[in-house]
Protein backbone atom coordinates (compact mmCIF):
# COMPACT_ATOMS: atom_id res chain seq x y z
CA UNK A 1 0.00 0.00 0.00
CA UNK A 2 1.43 3.31 -0.81
CA UNK A 3 2.12 5.91 1.63
CA UNK A 4 -0.41 8.06 0.16
CA UNK A 5 -3.35 5.22 0.21
CA UNK A 6 -2.75 4.77 4.33
CA UNK A 7 -2.96 8.59 4.78
CA UNK A 8 -5.94 8.63 3.11
CA UNK A 9 -7.61 5.63 4.47
CA UNK A 10 -6.83 6.83 7.97
CA UNK A 11 -8.26 10.09 7.66
CA UNK A 12 -11.06 8.32 6.33
CA UNK A 13 -11.76 6.14 9.29
CA UNK A 14 -10.93 9.12 11.86
CA UNK A 15 -13.10 11.84 9.77
CA UNK A 16 -15.71 9.85 9.05
CA UNK A 17 -18.43 11.61 7.32
CA UNK A 18 -16.76 14.92 7.34
CA UNK A 19 -13.77 13.21 5.10
CA UNK A 20 -15.14 14.17 1.45
CA UNK A 21 -12.10 12.79 -1.43
CA UNK A 22 -8.76 12.93 -2.24
CA UNK A 23 -6.91 13.15 -5.06
CA UNK A 24 -3.00 12.81 -6.45
CA UNK A 25 -1.12 14.83 -9.41
CA UNK A 26 1.67 12.09 -8.77
CA UNK A 27 3.24 10.18 -5.58
CA UNK A 28 4.25 13.22 -4.20
CA UNK A 29 1.25 15.71 -4.03
CA UNK A 30 -1.96 14.60 -2.62
CA UNK A 31 -5.40 16.56 -2.52
CA UNK A 32 -7.40 15.58 0.61
CA UNK A 33 -10.63 17.71 0.58
CA UNK A 34 -12.09 17.40 3.53
CA UNK A 35 -15.53 19.45 5.52
CA UNK A 36 -14.05 22.29 7.60
CA UNK A 37 -15.57 20.71 11.12
CA UNK A 38 -12.62 17.84 10.84
CA UNK A 39 -9.70 20.17 10.85
CA UNK A 40 -8.58 19.60 14.11
CA UNK A 41 -9.09 15.84 13.99
CA UNK A 42 -7.06 16.09 10.92
CA UNK A 43 -4.03 17.75 11.94
CA UNK A 44 -3.57 15.43 15.14
CA UNK A 45 -3.86 12.61 13.03
CA UNK A 46 -0.76 14.26 10.07
CA UNK A 47 1.12 15.50 13.21
CA UNK A 48 1.15 13.03 15.50
CA UNK A 49 0.78 9.44 13.73
CA UNK A 50 2.73 10.79 10.60
CA UNK A 51 5.12 12.67 11.58
CA UNK A 52 3.50 16.19 9.18
CA UNK A 53 5.00 19.82 9.03
CA UNK A 54 2.78 22.45 8.41
CA UNK A 55 4.73 24.13 5.52
CA UNK A 56 2.05 26.85 5.50
CA UNK A 57 -1.62 27.54 4.49
CA UNK A 58 -3.00 28.79 0.98
CA UNK A 59 -6.83 30.69 0.84
CA UNK A 60 -7.56 31.13 -2.40
CA UNK A 61 -10.66 33.52 -2.95
CA UNK A 62 -13.31 31.71 -4.82
CA UNK A 63 -15.68 35.24 -5.44
CA UNK A 64 -18.47 33.10 -2.73
CA UNK A 65 -16.50 31.34 -0.82
CA UNK A 66 -12.77 30.60 0.64
CA UNK A 67 -10.67 27.61 -0.28
CA UNK A 68 -7.86 26.83 2.27
CA UNK A 69 -5.35 24.99 1.63
CA UNK A 70 -3.22 22.83 4.28
CA UNK A 71 -0.08 22.00 3.06
CA UNK A 72 1.55 19.45 5.26
CA UNK A 73 4.91 17.63 4.75
CA UNK A 74 6.61 14.70 5.36
CA UNK A 75 9.48 14.62 5.10
CA UNK A 76 10.36 10.95 5.03
CA UNK A 77 8.33 9.88 2.34
CA UNK A 78 9.06 13.65 0.30
CA UNK A 79 5.18 13.98 0.35
CA UNK A 80 3.41 17.08 0.44
CA UNK A 81 -0.48 16.20 1.62
CA UNK A 82 -2.86 19.71 1.14
CA UNK A 83 -5.39 19.19 3.36
CA UNK A 84 -8.23 21.45 1.37
CA UNK A 85 -11.39 22.63 2.88
CA UNK A 86 -13.93 26.02 2.03
CA UNK A 87 -15.40 28.64 4.03
CA UNK A 88 -18.33 30.79 2.72
CA UNK A 89 -17.34 34.18 2.41
CA UNK A 90 -20.40 35.51 4.87
CA UNK A 91 -18.70 35.26 8.35
CA UNK A 92 -16.01 33.18 7.50
CA UNK A 93 -14.27 31.32 10.29
CA UNK A 94 -12.11 28.19 10.87
CA UNK A 95 -11.23 26.46 14.30
CA UNK A 96 -7.89 27.26 15.03
CA UNK A 97 -5.03 24.64 15.21
CA UNK A 98 -2.48 26.81 16.99
CA UNK A 99 -3.07 24.82 20.43
CA UNK A 100 -2.12 21.34 18.91
CA UNK A 101 0.61 22.87 16.41
CA UNK A 102 1.99 26.03 17.94
CA UNK A 103 3.53 26.15 13.96
CA UNK A 104 0.49 27.71 12.80
CA UNK A 105 0.34 30.65 15.15
CA UNK A 106 2.00 33.38 12.43
CA UNK A 107 0.53 31.15 9.43
CA UNK A 108 -2.74 31.65 11.23
CA UNK A 109 -2.99 35.50 11.90
CA UNK A 110 -1.82 36.06 8.53
CA UNK A 111 -4.72 34.69 6.52
CA UNK A 112 -6.51 36.11 9.26
CA UNK A 113 -5.61 39.57 8.46
CA UNK A 114 -5.22 39.36 4.69
CA UNK A 115 -8.52 37.20 3.75
CA UNK A 116 -10.48 38.37 6.92
CA UNK A 117 -11.21 34.10 7.70
CA UNK A 118 -11.29 34.49 11.64
CA UNK A 119 -9.81 31.18 13.38
CA UNK A 120 -11.76 30.74 16.50
CA UNK A 121 -9.87 29.81 19.38
CA UNK A 122 -6.54 31.75 18.34
CA UNK A 123 -4.42 32.10 21.44
CA UNK A 124 -2.85 35.79 20.07
CA UNK A 125 -5.16 36.76 17.00
CA UNK A 126 -3.87 40.50 17.02
CA UNK A 127 -2.09 41.93 14.42
CA UNK A 128 0.58 40.25 12.57
CA UNK A 129 1.69 42.17 9.49
CA UNK A 130 -0.12 45.26 8.33
CA UNK A 131 0.23 48.91 10.21
CA UNK A 132 -1.88 49.60 13.25
CA UNK A 133 -3.69 51.94 11.42
CA UNK A 134 -4.70 49.64 8.83
CA UNK A 135 -8.53 49.85 8.68
CA UNK A 136 -10.41 46.20 10.63
CA UNK A 137 -12.66 45.81 8.02
CA UNK A 138 -10.18 45.36 4.94
CA UNK A 139 -8.32 42.47 3.67
CA UNK A 140 -5.73 43.30 1.29
CA UNK A 141 -5.92 40.18 -0.69
CA UNK A 142 -9.51 39.94 -0.63
CA UNK A 143 -11.25 40.30 -3.74
CA UNK A 144 -13.77 43.16 -3.65
CA UNK A 145 -17.50 42.48 -4.86
CA UNK B 1 8.65 36.81 38.51
CA UNK B 2 8.72 40.78 38.14
CA UNK B 3 9.17 42.34 34.97
CA UNK B 4 11.50 44.76 35.91
CA UNK B 5 11.84 46.60 32.12
CA UNK B 6 11.48 46.19 28.69
CA UNK B 7 13.61 47.19 25.78
CA UNK B 8 12.79 47.64 22.30
CA UNK B 9 15.12 46.47 19.64
CA UNK B 10 14.45 48.04 16.34
CA UNK B 11 12.11 48.32 13.84
CA UNK B 12 16.06 48.06 12.31
CA UNK B 13 18.28 45.70 14.18
CA UNK B 14 21.49 47.03 15.57
CA UNK B 15 23.31 43.76 13.51
CA UNK B 16 21.43 43.20 10.74
CA UNK B 17 20.16 46.14 8.82
CA UNK B 18 17.11 45.14 8.55
CA UNK B 19 13.73 46.17 9.83
CA UNK B 20 11.77 44.06 12.59
CA UNK B 21 11.06 44.43 15.96
CA UNK B 22 11.85 42.88 18.89
CA UNK B 23 10.44 43.97 22.12
CA UNK B 24 12.20 42.44 24.85
CA UNK B 25 11.25 41.86 28.95
CA UNK B 26 14.04 41.75 31.38
CA UNK B 27 14.53 41.15 34.91
CA UNK B 28 17.98 42.68 34.82
CA UNK B 29 20.58 41.01 32.63
CA UNK B 30 17.54 38.19 31.93
CA UNK B 31 15.50 37.97 28.91
CA UNK B 32 12.42 37.16 30.37
CA UNK B 33 10.23 37.19 26.78
CA UNK B 34 10.34 38.31 23.61
CA UNK B 35 7.36 40.06 21.55
CA UNK B 36 8.79 39.96 17.70
CA UNK B 37 6.46 42.31 15.50
CA UNK B 38 6.60 42.25 11.38
CA UNK B 39 5.12 44.45 9.24
CA UNK B 40 7.84 46.81 8.27
CA UNK B 41 8.92 45.95 5.08
CA UNK B 42 5.52 44.54 2.92
CA UNK B 43 5.60 44.97 -1.01
CA UNK B 44 2.56 43.34 -1.66
CA UNK B 45 4.40 40.42 -3.66
CA UNK B 46 1.49 38.16 -3.59
CA UNK B 47 -1.50 40.76 -4.77
CA UNK B 48 1.05 42.03 -7.38
CA UNK B 49 1.47 38.19 -8.41
CA UNK B 50 -1.78 38.08 -9.34
CA UNK B 51 -2.31 40.51 -11.20
CA UNK B 52 0.75 39.84 -13.90
CA UNK B 53 1.61 37.39 -16.78
CA UNK B 54 3.57 33.84 -15.60
CA UNK B 55 6.54 35.28 -17.65
CA UNK B 56 6.69 38.58 -15.50
CA UNK B 57 6.74 36.79 -11.95
CA UNK B 58 9.75 34.79 -12.30
CA UNK B 59 11.08 38.18 -12.34
CA UNK B 60 9.01 39.74 -9.28
CA UNK B 61 9.52 36.87 -7.12
CA UNK B 62 13.37 37.22 -7.49
CA UNK B 63 13.14 40.27 -5.86
CA UNK B 64 11.71 39.00 -2.74
CA UNK B 65 15.33 38.68 -1.57
CA UNK B 66 18.30 39.53 -2.40
CA UNK B 67 20.50 36.67 -0.70
CA UNK B 68 18.83 34.02 -2.19
CA UNK B 69 17.57 35.41 -5.00
CA UNK B 70 17.51 32.22 -7.11
CA UNK B 71 15.47 30.80 -4.72
CA UNK B 72 11.99 32.29 -5.36
CA UNK B 73 12.11 31.89 -8.95
CA UNK B 74 12.64 28.08 -9.05
CA UNK B 75 10.49 27.36 -6.81
CA UNK B 76 7.77 29.12 -8.85
CA UNK B 77 8.49 27.71 -12.10
CA UNK B 78 8.66 24.36 -10.52
CA UNK B 79 5.25 25.30 -9.09
CA UNK B 80 3.85 26.06 -12.91
CA UNK B 81 5.85 23.37 -14.86
CA UNK B 82 4.18 20.52 -11.98
CA UNK B 83 0.68 22.86 -12.26
CA UNK B 84 1.32 22.50 -16.64
CA UNK B 85 3.11 18.82 -16.58
CA UNK B 86 6.15 19.94 -18.03
CA UNK B 87 9.45 18.18 -17.87
CA UNK B 88 12.64 20.62 -17.62
CA UNK B 89 15.29 19.70 -20.17
CA UNK B 90 18.42 17.69 -18.04
CA UNK B 91 20.63 20.16 -18.57
CA UNK B 92 18.47 22.70 -17.08
CA UNK B 93 17.94 20.85 -13.78
CA UNK B 94 21.83 20.69 -13.57
CA UNK B 95 22.35 24.16 -14.10
CA UNK B 96 19.48 25.26 -11.79
CA UNK B 97 21.70 22.83 -9.20
CA UNK B 98 24.59 24.19 -9.68
CA UNK B 99 23.60 28.03 -9.40
CA UNK B 100 21.37 26.75 -6.50
CA UNK B 101 24.67 25.27 -4.52
CA UNK B 102 26.41 28.91 -5.72
CA UNK B 103 24.11 30.79 -4.10
CA UNK B 104 24.26 28.63 -1.25
CA UNK B 105 27.76 29.04 -0.65
CA UNK B 106 28.14 32.76 -0.87
CA UNK B 107 25.07 32.92 1.29
CA UNK B 108 26.71 30.81 3.99
CA UNK B 109 29.68 32.83 4.29
CA UNK B 110 27.72 36.26 4.47
CA UNK B 111 25.62 34.67 7.26
CA UNK B 112 28.94 33.65 8.75
CA UNK B 113 30.82 36.87 8.45
CA UNK B 114 27.83 38.67 9.64
CA UNK B 115 27.78 36.38 12.71
CA UNK B 116 31.61 36.88 13.45
CA UNK B 117 31.33 40.40 13.21
CA UNK B 118 28.41 40.42 16.25
CA UNK B 119 30.69 38.92 18.57
CA UNK B 120 32.96 41.36 17.33
CA UNK B 121 34.96 39.30 15.86
CA UNK B 122 35.91 41.62 12.83
CA UNK B 123 38.77 39.48 11.56
CA UNK B 124 36.96 36.95 11.11
CA UNK B 125 34.23 38.61 9.43
CA UNK B 126 36.06 39.89 6.62
CA UNK B 127 37.79 36.49 5.43
CA UNK B 128 34.58 35.36 5.41
CA UNK B 129 33.40 37.65 2.98
CA UNK B 130 36.80 37.94 1.24
CA UNK B 131 35.69 34.19 -0.17
CA UNK B 132 32.11 35.08 -0.52
CA UNK B 133 33.43 37.65 -2.87
CA UNK B 134 34.86 35.34 -5.69
CA UNK B 135 31.68 33.37 -5.93
CA UNK B 136 29.61 36.28 -6.42
CA UNK B 137 32.23 36.93 -9.56
CA UNK B 138 31.72 33.42 -10.51
CA UNK B 139 27.57 34.52 -10.92
CA UNK B 140 28.85 37.95 -13.08
CA UNK B 141 30.42 35.97 -15.27
CA UNK B 142 27.53 33.20 -15.53
CA UNK B 143 24.39 35.34 -15.59
CA UNK B 144 25.70 39.14 -15.94
CA UNK B 145 24.58 39.92 -11.94
CA UNK B 146 25.94 39.51 -8.82
CA UNK B 147 22.69 39.20 -7.17
CA UNK B 148 19.45 38.66 -8.85
CA UNK B 149 20.39 36.52 -11.26
CA UNK B 150 17.38 36.18 -13.35
CA UNK B 151 18.57 32.45 -14.76
CA UNK B 152 15.22 30.77 -14.11
CA UNK B 153 12.33 31.16 -16.52
CA UNK B 154 9.05 28.67 -16.78
CA UNK B 155 10.82 24.99 -18.98
CA UNK B 156 14.04 25.94 -17.92
CA UNK B 157 16.85 28.19 -17.50
CA UNK B 158 17.67 31.48 -19.41
CA UNK B 159 21.24 31.39 -20.04
CA UNK B 160 23.68 28.24 -20.39
CA UNK B 161 27.08 27.58 -18.70
CA UNK B 162 30.22 27.09 -21.44
CA UNK B 163 31.37 23.38 -20.96
CA UNK B 164 35.22 24.85 -21.00
CA UNK B 165 35.49 28.63 -19.94
CA UNK B 166 33.06 28.73 -17.16
CA UNK B 167 33.28 25.12 -15.99
CA UNK B 168 37.24 25.97 -15.66
CA UNK B 169 36.54 29.16 -13.90
CA UNK B 170 34.07 27.34 -11.60
CA UNK B 171 36.36 24.57 -10.55
CA UNK B 172 39.13 26.62 -10.01
CA UNK B 173 37.43 29.21 -7.85
CA UNK B 174 36.31 25.95 -5.69
CA UNK B 175 39.36 24.90 -5.77
CA UNK B 176 40.73 28.08 -4.65
CA UNK B 177 38.33 28.70 -1.86
CA UNK B 178 37.78 25.02 -0.22
CA UNK B 179 41.01 24.91 1.88
CA UNK B 180 40.17 28.82 3.39
CA UNK B 181 36.88 27.74 4.40
CA UNK B 182 38.65 24.21 6.38
CA UNK B 183 40.57 26.96 7.97
CA UNK B 184 38.01 28.96 8.63
CA UNK B 185 35.73 26.41 10.17
CA UNK B 186 38.50 25.62 12.79
CA UNK B 187 38.85 29.59 13.70
CA UNK B 188 35.12 29.15 14.47
CA UNK B 189 35.45 25.56 16.79
CA UNK B 190 39.20 25.66 17.72
CA UNK B 191 38.98 28.85 18.95
CA UNK B 192 38.23 28.90 22.91
CA UNK B 193 36.66 32.56 22.72
CA UNK B 194 34.95 32.34 19.79
CA UNK B 195 33.78 28.99 21.43
CA UNK B 196 32.86 30.39 24.28
CA UNK B 197 30.31 33.19 22.79
CA UNK B 198 28.44 30.65 21.01
CA UNK B 199 28.37 26.95 22.90
CA UNK B 200 25.21 26.70 24.38
CA UNK B 201 23.75 29.37 24.14
CA UNK B 202 20.08 29.83 21.92
CA UNK B 203 19.43 26.42 22.19
CA UNK B 204 16.58 25.02 20.71
CA UNK B 205 15.62 21.41 21.70
CA UNK B 206 14.20 18.59 18.94
CA UNK B 207 10.60 18.70 20.12
CA UNK B 208 10.79 22.95 20.02
CA UNK B 209 11.90 22.78 16.73
CA UNK B 210 9.54 19.61 15.34
CA UNK B 211 6.60 22.03 16.90
CA UNK B 212 7.16 25.11 15.67
CA UNK B 213 8.03 23.26 11.80
CA UNK B 214 11.37 25.13 11.95
CA UNK B 215 13.03 24.72 8.63
CA UNK B 216 17.05 24.26 7.25
CA UNK B 217 19.83 24.50 9.03
CA UNK B 218 18.08 25.88 12.47
CA UNK B 219 16.22 22.60 12.04
CA UNK B 220 18.99 20.37 10.90
CA UNK B 221 21.11 21.82 13.73
CA UNK B 222 18.56 20.78 16.11
CA UNK B 223 18.58 16.79 15.09
CA UNK B 224 16.22 17.33 12.32
CA UNK B 225 17.33 15.41 9.52
CA UNK B 226 15.19 17.31 6.85
CA UNK B 227 16.23 18.71 3.36
CA UNK B 228 14.29 19.27 0.30
CA UNK B 229 16.99 18.35 -1.94
CA UNK B 230 16.96 15.09 0.05
CA UNK B 231 13.95 14.37 0.98
CA UNK B 232 11.89 15.40 -2.38
CA UNK B 233 14.94 16.23 -4.64
CA UNK B 234 14.21 18.25 -7.36
CA UNK B 235 16.49 19.92 -10.12
CA UNK B 236 19.39 17.42 -10.64
CA UNK B 237 19.69 16.26 -6.76
CA UNK B 238 18.53 13.06 -7.06
CA UNK B 239 21.61 12.00 -9.93
CA UNK B 240 24.18 14.29 -7.81
CA UNK B 241 23.06 13.24 -4.33
CA UNK B 242 23.26 15.54 -1.00
CA UNK B 243 24.75 14.67 1.81
CA UNK B 244 22.76 16.22 5.00
CA UNK B 245 24.04 18.34 7.32
CA UNK B 246 23.06 17.13 10.84
CA UNK B 247 24.20 17.79 14.73
CA UNK B 248 21.81 17.47 17.65
CA UNK B 249 23.31 20.17 20.05
CA UNK B 250 20.70 23.35 18.75
CA UNK B 251 22.85 25.99 20.36
CA UNK B 252 24.25 28.78 18.05
CA UNK B 253 27.31 26.62 17.33
CA UNK B 254 25.72 23.77 15.54
CA UNK B 255 24.16 26.19 13.66
CA UNK B 256 27.14 28.07 12.53
CA UNK B 257 28.78 24.36 12.13
CA UNK B 258 25.56 23.11 10.15
CA UNK B 259 26.26 26.22 7.60
CA UNK B 260 29.72 25.94 7.32
CA UNK B 261 29.96 21.98 6.54
CA UNK B 262 27.09 22.44 4.28
CA UNK B 263 29.34 25.07 2.10
CA UNK B 264 31.92 22.47 2.18
CA UNK B 265 29.56 20.40 0.46
CA UNK B 266 28.08 22.35 -1.96
CA UNK B 267 31.41 22.66 -3.45
CA UNK B 268 31.55 18.88 -3.64
CA UNK B 269 27.75 18.98 -5.31
CA UNK B 270 28.78 21.59 -7.82
CA UNK B 271 32.13 19.66 -8.97
CA UNK B 272 29.49 16.16 -9.00
CA UNK B 273 26.75 18.31 -11.29
CA UNK B 274 29.55 20.00 -13.86
CA UNK B 275 31.33 16.37 -14.51
CA UNK B 276 27.71 14.89 -15.03
CA UNK B 277 26.42 17.55 -16.83
CA UNK B 278 24.13 16.20 -20.35
CA UNK B 279 23.86 18.21 -23.78
CA UNK B 280 21.21 18.99 -24.97
CA UNK B 281 18.35 22.21 -24.74
CA UNK B 282 18.26 24.11 -21.78
CA UNK B 283 14.80 25.51 -22.32
CA UNK B 284 11.37 24.22 -22.94
CA UNK B 285 8.79 25.89 -24.85
CA UNK B 286 5.55 25.51 -23.08
CA UNK B 287 2.74 25.42 -25.31
CA UNK B 288 -0.04 25.78 -23.45
CA UNK B 289 -1.81 27.11 -20.00
CA UNK B 290 -3.67 24.14 -17.96
CA UNK B 291 -5.79 25.04 -14.90
CA UNK B 292 -4.56 22.87 -12.18
CA UNK B 293 -2.77 23.35 -9.05
CA UNK B 294 0.99 23.22 -8.61
CA UNK B 295 3.27 22.69 -5.21
CA UNK B 296 7.08 23.82 -5.70
CA UNK B 297 9.68 23.91 -3.50
CA UNK B 298 13.12 24.32 -2.99
CA UNK B 299 15.79 23.92 -0.15
CA UNK B 300 16.85 27.30 0.26
CA UNK B 301 19.95 28.22 2.35
CA UNK B 302 17.91 29.05 5.29
CA UNK B 303 15.51 25.99 4.61
CA UNK B 304 12.42 25.04 2.69
CA UNK B 305 10.91 27.63 0.33
CA UNK B 306 7.55 26.60 -0.73
CA UNK B 307 5.26 28.24 -3.46
CA UNK B 308 1.79 27.18 -4.14
CA UNK B 309 0.04 28.12 -7.82
CA UNK B 310 -3.15 27.65 -8.71
CA UNK B 311 -3.70 28.14 -12.33
CA UNK B 312 -7.04 28.83 -13.96
CA UNK B 313 -5.79 28.35 -17.40
CA UNK B 314 -5.61 31.89 -18.39
CA UNK B 315 -2.23 33.71 -18.58
CA UNK B 316 -2.43 35.35 -14.86
CA UNK B 317 -2.49 33.31 -12.27
CA UNK B 318 -5.49 32.76 -10.08
CA UNK B 319 -3.52 32.54 -6.56
CA UNK B 320 0.61 32.70 -5.72
CA UNK B 321 1.33 31.61 -2.10
CA UNK B 322 4.65 32.43 -1.58
CA UNK B 323 6.11 30.68 2.11
CA UNK B 324 9.78 31.68 2.22
CA UNK B 325 12.27 29.98 5.33
CA UNK B 326 13.06 32.33 7.38
CA UNK B 327 8.92 33.15 8.21
CA UNK B 328 8.70 29.46 10.01
CA UNK B 329 12.25 30.01 11.67
CA UNK B 330 12.12 33.48 13.23
CA UNK B 331 9.19 32.60 15.70
CA UNK B 332 11.85 29.87 16.98
CA UNK B 333 13.88 32.82 18.68
CA UNK B 334 11.23 33.12 21.51
CA UNK B 335 11.97 29.57 23.20
CA UNK B 336 15.68 30.11 22.08
CA UNK B 337 15.93 33.55 23.66
CA UNK B 338 13.82 32.98 27.07
CA UNK B 339 16.57 32.95 29.98
CA UNK B 340 19.34 34.07 27.93
CA UNK B 341 21.40 37.13 28.97
CA UNK B 342 20.79 40.39 27.30
CA UNK B 343 24.46 40.16 25.46
CA UNK B 344 23.09 37.52 23.85
CA UNK B 345 20.05 38.11 22.07
CA UNK B 346 21.25 40.01 19.20
CA UNK B 347 23.50 37.08 18.20
CA UNK B 348 20.22 34.85 19.14
CA UNK B 349 18.22 36.85 16.56
CA UNK B 350 20.67 36.84 13.86
CA UNK B 351 21.51 33.32 13.85
CA UNK B 352 18.49 31.75 12.99
CA UNK B 353 19.38 33.60 10.02
CA UNK B 354 15.96 35.70 9.70
CA UNK B 355 15.53 37.38 6.06
CA UNK B 356 12.59 40.17 6.94
CA UNK B 357 12.82 40.38 3.62
CA UNK B 358 11.68 37.25 2.49
CA UNK B 359 8.99 37.04 5.65
CA UNK B 360 7.36 40.19 4.90
CA UNK B 361 6.23 40.18 1.54
CA UNK B 362 2.36 40.37 1.42
CA UNK B 363 -0.41 42.98 1.17
CA UNK B 364 -0.99 46.76 1.35
CA UNK B 365 -1.22 48.35 -1.80
CA UNK B 366 -4.90 50.10 -3.33
CA UNK B 367 -7.60 50.79 -1.29
CA UNK B 368 -7.48 54.42 -1.96
CA UNK B 369 -10.50 55.71 -0.27
CA UNK B 370 -9.57 54.66 3.17
CA UNK B 371 -6.11 56.54 2.52
CA UNK B 372 -7.10 59.44 4.70
CA UNK B 373 -7.11 57.47 7.42
CA UNK B 374 -3.61 56.04 6.99
CA UNK B 375 -2.03 59.79 8.27
CA UNK B 376 1.66 60.38 8.23
CA UNK B 377 3.30 58.70 5.28
CA UNK B 378 0.61 59.65 2.99
CA UNK B 379 0.27 63.28 4.29
CA UNK B 380 3.99 63.85 4.04
CA UNK B 381 4.38 62.10 0.43
CA UNK B 382 1.47 64.92 -0.25
CA UNK B 383 3.29 67.61 0.94
CA UNK B 384 6.47 66.43 -0.87
CA UNK B 385 4.63 66.46 -4.31
CA UNK B 386 2.93 69.88 -3.61
CA UNK B 387 6.33 71.34 -2.49
CA UNK B 388 7.91 70.22 -5.88
CA UNK B 389 5.00 70.93 -8.18
CA UNK B 390 7.02 73.31 -10.02
CA UNK B 391 9.91 71.54 -10.74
Amino acid sequence: MSHIALLVEKLRSVLGDRFQRYSTINERRAYVYIRKEGIRDCVRVLFDQFGARLSTISAVDRNFKFDVLYHFTIDQEGLVASVCLSTPKQAASLDSVTDILPAANWIEREVQELFGIKFVGHPSPGKLLTSDDWPEDEYPLRRIG
Amino acid sequence: MSIEATLPIGPYHPALKEPEFFKLFLDGEKVVDVAIRLGYTHRGIEYLAQRKTYNEIPFLVERICGICSNVHPMCFCQAVEEAWGLQVPDRARYIRTIVGELERIHSHLLWAGVAAHIIGYDTLFMHFWRHREPVCEIFEVLTGNRQNYAMNCIGGVRRDIDPTKHKALILETLSQIRPSLVRLEKAVTEDPVVRARIENIGVLSKDQARKLCVVGPVARASGLAIDVRKDEPYAAYKEVGVDVKVLTEGDVLSRTLVRLLEALESIEIIRRALDAIPQGPIRLEPKQIVPGDGIGKVEAPRGEDIHYVRSNGTDIPERVKIRAPSYMNVPSIAPQIKGASLADASLIIAAVDPCFCCTERIAIVDVKTKRESSVDFESLARSWRRKNKHR
